[in-house]
């Protein structure tokens, strides 16, 4: 006959099995990507130490001071900024379903959100590279 | 009929329950929140300039300024003097580079979990985000010791 009664529940010890293997992350590609996305934090932390570096030679006086141009630095910056606007488009694409904002009884959609989001960094990025051209020039 | 019966205290009513509230945890999901905004909106835009435009000699930006032959070191180090002076740019520096880095260590964080290095938790909390605080006085104390 077959038992249709409810599973003998297990041990307390044998309860839960963490099985996941290291290697989780190389199963399937959106693991990979999800991977690839937590790990672009480590050249946009790498890129803001070595602007923390530059501006720390500015304490030693002019004489001190060499700006940062090798093409080693311009490689590594490049890489910086791939993965910078990587942590941008995935960052803003899921802020809109993460920001809940009340509109009445409902919320904004989602994707106005996002859009508004998208919107701000341009007006950002416009403001901000017009600010390090005019500050550029102050002596 | 069955005789089982949940137990008395899965029948209260959820305002009886005492959940206690993870403060700690929502202060560095806040910090991780806002870094990571900080970093999405404003990041890209200083590589770009400081970190890619001005290095090739395309533009001019404090701390890299073109002169007759490629970069004018001395130039460049007055107007990065010059726009440091300045207050505001202190706090907006500040900002700029201290709250990312807490997002950093949030991600760096949960990779670490999710790696499953062996480490405890909370010593992997501590390192990373003990390593941002660090990080944050650093950037003061370099604020600071601009002229």
């Amino acid at each position: 006959m077959i038992d249709v009664s409810e599973p003998r529940p297990r041990p307390f010890f044998l309860a839960y099995r963490p099985t996941l293997p290291r290697t989780w992350w190389m199963r399937n590609r959106r693991y990979a990507f999800f991977g690839l996305r937590e790990l672009t934090a480590i050249p946009v932390g790498a890129w803001l130490l070595s602007l923390l570096y530059e501006l720390w030679r500015v304490s030693d006086g002019p004489s001190g001071y060499t700006p940062s141009a090798s093409p080693l630095y311009i490689a590594f910056s490049i890489i910086c900024f791939a993965a910078a606007v990587l942590h941008s488009i995935t960052w803003l694409n899921l802020s809109g379903v993460i920001l809940r904002i009340k509109m009445g009884e409902k919320d904004v959609p989602p994707r106005t959100v996002t859009l508004a989001n998208y919107a701000q960094w341009v007006v950002v990025t416009v403001v901000v590279a017009a600010l390090l051209i005019w500050l550029g020039t102050w002596r | 009929m069955s005789n089982f019966s949940l137990p008395e205290t899965s029948r209260l009513p959820a305002t009886e329950h005492h959940y206690k509230p993870a403060r700690l945890h929502g202060l560095w999901w806040g910090l991780f929140a806002v870094g990571g905004m900080t970093a999405a909106l404003l990041v890209p835009v200083h590589i770009l300039f400081q970190g890619i435009l001005a290095p090739l000699g395309l533009v001019s930006v404090p701390g890299k300024v073109l002169g007759p032959n490629g970069l004018d070191p001395a130039a460049s180090y007055h107007s990065i003097a010059a726009a440091l002076a300045n207050p505001l740019v202190k706090l907006y520096v500040l900002a700029l580079i201290a709250l990312p880095l807490y997002h950093v260590a949030h991600r760096l964080l949960y990779v670490a979990i999710d790696l499953r290095l062996g480490l405890h938790r909370s010593l992997l909390a501590l390192l990373f985000y003990g390593g941002a605080v660090l990080g944050t006085l650093l950037t003061i104390a370099v604020l600071l010791s601009v002229p």
